[in-house]
């Protein structure tokens, strides 16, 4: 297994609270990982700080380490900008900027410097194919954002992500403001990529995380109860307190 | 509680509902297993019919636990214990299942051995059938109760009756080379098939401790020993 993040201690604060409490896991490279747990367990909270959305909030601060490609990316001197384009984030709601199909797209590749045209065009193509939008909006790329269906927006969002060729892709409960139909388009779409990223997904829906998932890991109250392969945590878990997660559903 | 057409409400009326059918099929496969070795042992043919007719309710029992599973899976899509709960009935079913079955091949040979002089009296296979019926009751005590402890205990029986299979084939082996005659060797054919369906009693029952203790920990039996 070849780990593309190693989670070492985490802990996370914002002012005298203790949202995570000594993290350690590793992530393993090109595979779906599922974040599950109760509301306010820290499961967005941990994907939050791996691309130091946090930041901008005055009271947090951290201890440990987030290590990806041998850097700390928690260290002061580590460049958030590159950070970010080599882990992506796509969040619950569909965020699309108020432009055309294919100013989205090129966003970031454009913060990034790139011009030409002709590799713009490749990457909006490849982009929306990988989030298998292309063959529904190829004829329209000029058309506003807002004028997509909501799971066609996430799955915009995805490719804008996607755009900048992310080694990592954050996902905070992605399907949860989407219709089931267009949440199963984004779990293949996510699979497919999965060959190619790692990624990170939150999710409520313990279903979800069955049908996609590696691995997952069950996050209470700010600590990893447990982390292992998907079939394995959600048929015979270590850990009472897994056991009493999932089946206490029907309670 | 009749359970036809009832929609299940919940998870847990679900699984009672299943335990009580499964509960149903064991007290019906042991009590075709007593019946078929006691109709071997007295040349019943009579109550050996009874066994062989009483098949399909047993049969037809399994198939309503597995419509009960599915359902229990489309509606309430259980994890963790609570789903390896629901998939050990459907899998302790089919071992009863094939329990009677064993006991259906029992009947059958009592039936030919009617009215016949035995070739040698049965010992050891009573001996077998007396084990044999120790482990289904303890291996599906241990499911009923949760008893990990006793599904060690019965799991451990097994080689009693691997022993005694061997020795009835060794015994019939040795009067067959004796007596070789067209009756000797029919009878022998068949009391080996009948030592044989003992041992796979016993070793459904083993299989049954298995699923027990799989189902209460989520860890396999022979890593606890």
């Amino acid at each position: 297994m070849d780990v593309e993040l190693k989670i070492e201690n985490l802990s996370v604060y914002f002012g005298q609270k203790q949202i995570l409490d000594s993290i350690s896991f590793e992530i393993p490279t090109k595979s779906i990982t599922a974040i599950i747990g109760p509301s306010g367990c820290g499961k967005s909270t941990f994907l939050r700080t791996i691309n130091r959305m946090n930041d901008r909030f005055d009271d947090f601060h951290s201890k440990g380490s987030i290590i990806f490609d041998g850097k700390d990316v928690l260290s002061a001197d580590y460049p958030v900008e590159e950070l970010r384009r080599k882990i992506g984030m796509v969040f619950q709601k569909p965020n699309p900027f108020p432009k055309s199909i294919y100013e989205n797209v090129v966003f970031g590749l454009k913060i990034h410097g790139v011009k030409e045209r002709s590799v713009l065009d490749e990457v909006v193509k490849s982009s929306l194919e990988a989030a298998s939008l292309y063959e529904q909006v190829k004829d329209k790329l000029s058309m506003n954002a807002y004028k997509l269906s909501g799971g066609q927006q996430q799955r915009l969002c995805i490719a804008r992500a996607l755009a900048v060729k992310p080694e990592i892709l954050l996902l905070d409960e992605p399907t949860s403001a989407i219709d089931p139909l267009a949440a199963k388009q984004i779990e293949e779409v996510l699979e497919q990529i999965s060959k190619e990223i790692t990624i990170l997904i939150v999710t409520h829906n313990i279903q979800q995380a069955a049908r996609i998932a590696d691995y997952i890991a069950f996050f209470y109250m700010g600590k990893l109860v447990e982390f292992g392969k998907a079939e394995k945590l959600l048929n015979a878990p270590d850990e009472k307190l897994t056991d009493d997660y999932l089946t206490g559903m029907y309670g | 509680m009749e359970t036809d057409n009832l929609r299940l409400s919940n998870y847990e009326h679900g699984l009672d509902t299943l335990k009580m059918k499964l509960n149903e099929m064991f007290s019906l496969s042991l009590e075709a297993f007593e019946k078929s070795s006691k109709s071997l042992e007295t040349l019943d043919a009579k109550m050996a019919e009874s066994v062989i007719s009483g098949d399909d309710e047993i049969d037809n029992l399994k198939r309503k636990i597995e419509e009960i599973v599915y359902e229990i899976l489309l509606r309430f899509h259980p994890l963790a214990s609570d789903l390896r709960r629901v998939i050990m009935v459907m899998k302790i079913a089919s071992e009863l299942e094939r329990v009677a079955d064993q006991a259906v091949n029992i009947a059958q040979v009592a039936q030919f051995l009617e009215g016949k002089t035995l070739i040698k009296p049965l010992v050891d296979i009573p001996k077998m059938v007396q084990i044999a019926k120790e482990m289904l009751r303890g291996a599906m005590q241990s499911y009923f109760e949760e008893d990990v402890e006793l599904a060690k205990k019965i799991w451990l029986m097994d080689d009693e009756v691997d022993t005694l299979d061997r020795k009835v084939a060794d015994d019939l082996e040795e009067i067959v080379v004796k007596r070789c005659s067209k009756e000797t060797i029919s009878q022998a054919e068949r009391l080996i098939i009948v030592s044989r369906a003992i041992e796979r009693v016993a070793d459904h029952s083993t299989n049954v401790c298995e699923e027990t203790t799989y189902m209460i920990l989520g860890k396999e039996l022979y890593t606890l020993l």
